[in-house]
């Protein structure tokens, strides 16, 4: 397609088809689970049938991330009851430095043991990592799927592998 | 020697930096192990993640809401249905007995302010509530 301005939302059943894997993938790694995991990529299926969200050409991947991401942090503020479990993006509370022997750490790392580690990361850690690392966007497009600047993206991505790399590197 | 990269570590190992940045970093990183050490640690974790498996759903994915309301069961269906007919035999009977029953005030203003031994409640509650069951 070569215009790209109008573009048509794409029908769900066939992002369900072609992208469920893809959805439901980055999906599971916010959630953390199976059941709300299902409930998140149905929510985003829903959203694309009921046409609410604006579908900008370009990638379908970039989309849908970015709607599985709003859908995700909607629930988490719903969920979250007291304001003192906000962020702690004061940049006074570093994450302490991991221990130096972890350049073998992948070596005998589980997939489990990771999946572990990226439940155990504050939301807004978890969703920048995911974003990057399993969803593959760039950091500008992290940043406007969040409404965030790109140095908040640059912390919270480092911030949690540095957390990740702490849990993960635990006796 | 230049500041340590820091929070850069991972923007430079994802190709995020912008060029200037990118050159600067690669330079620091040159000349000092610590953030070279860093730099490696830093990759191993993102490639775990990376390597993390896609996760096929359990069920075949819809378009649903993600809280539907709660379907109540048979039972609590019939029992629901009939707590509305109540409710309008009750509703129904209260308009229809309103001009020869007493009102509700009145009963209560008779009962709180009699003695125990004489209460009217007796007298006067059967003409009121019962009748509208029977109907």
């Amino acid at each position: 397609m070569t215009e790209a301005e109008e573009q048509p939302v794409p029908d769900w059943e066939e992002v369900a088809r072609t992208y469920g894997r893809f959805l439901y993938t980055v999906a599971y790694r916010l959630a953390g689970n199976h059941e709300d995991a299902q409930d998140l990529a149905q929510e985003v299926l829903l959203r694309v049938r009921r046409g609410l969200e604006t579908y900008k050409p370009g990638s379908m991947e970039g989309w849908l991330s970015r709607i599985t991401t709003n859908v995700f942090l909607d629930e988490v503020r719903r969920r979250r009851r007291r304001p003192t479990d906000a962020l702690p993006d004061d940049p006074d509370r570093v994450v302490p430095p991991a221990p130096a022997a972890d350049v073998a750490l992948a070596e005998q790392t589980l997939p489990e043991d990771v999946q572990a580690a990226l439940a155990a990361l504050p939301d807004e850690f978890r969703v920048a990592v995911v974003l990057c690392d399993v969803a593959g966007r760039s950091y500008q497009e992290i940043s406007e799927s969040l409404g965030v600047p790109l140095g908040t993206v640059r912390s919270r991505i480092h911030r949690g592998r540095a957390i990740l790399r702490e849990q993960l590197t635990r006796p | 020697m230049s500041e340590h990269l820091g929070e850069a570590l991972s923007a430079l190992v994802d190709g995020q930096l912008s060029s200037d940045e990118e050159i600067a970093a690669l330079d620091h990183l040159a000349g000092c192990e610590a953030c070279a050490a860093e730099m490696a640690a830093t990759t191993a974790v993102r490639d775990l993640v990376r390597s993390l498996p896609p996760v096929e759903p359990l069920r075949p994915l819809v378009a649903v809401p993600a809280h539907p309301q709660p379907r109540p069961g048979r039972l609590a269906g019939v029992l629901a249905a009939a707590a509305a007919s109540v409710a309008m035999l009750l509703l129904s009977g209260v308009q229809q007995d309103a001009g020869t029953g007493p009102q509700v005030a009145q009963l209560v203003q008779v009962h709180t302010t009699s003695p125990v031994n004489a209460d009217p409640m007796s007298q006067v509650a059967p003409a009121a509530l019962p009748v509208s069951f029977t109907r």
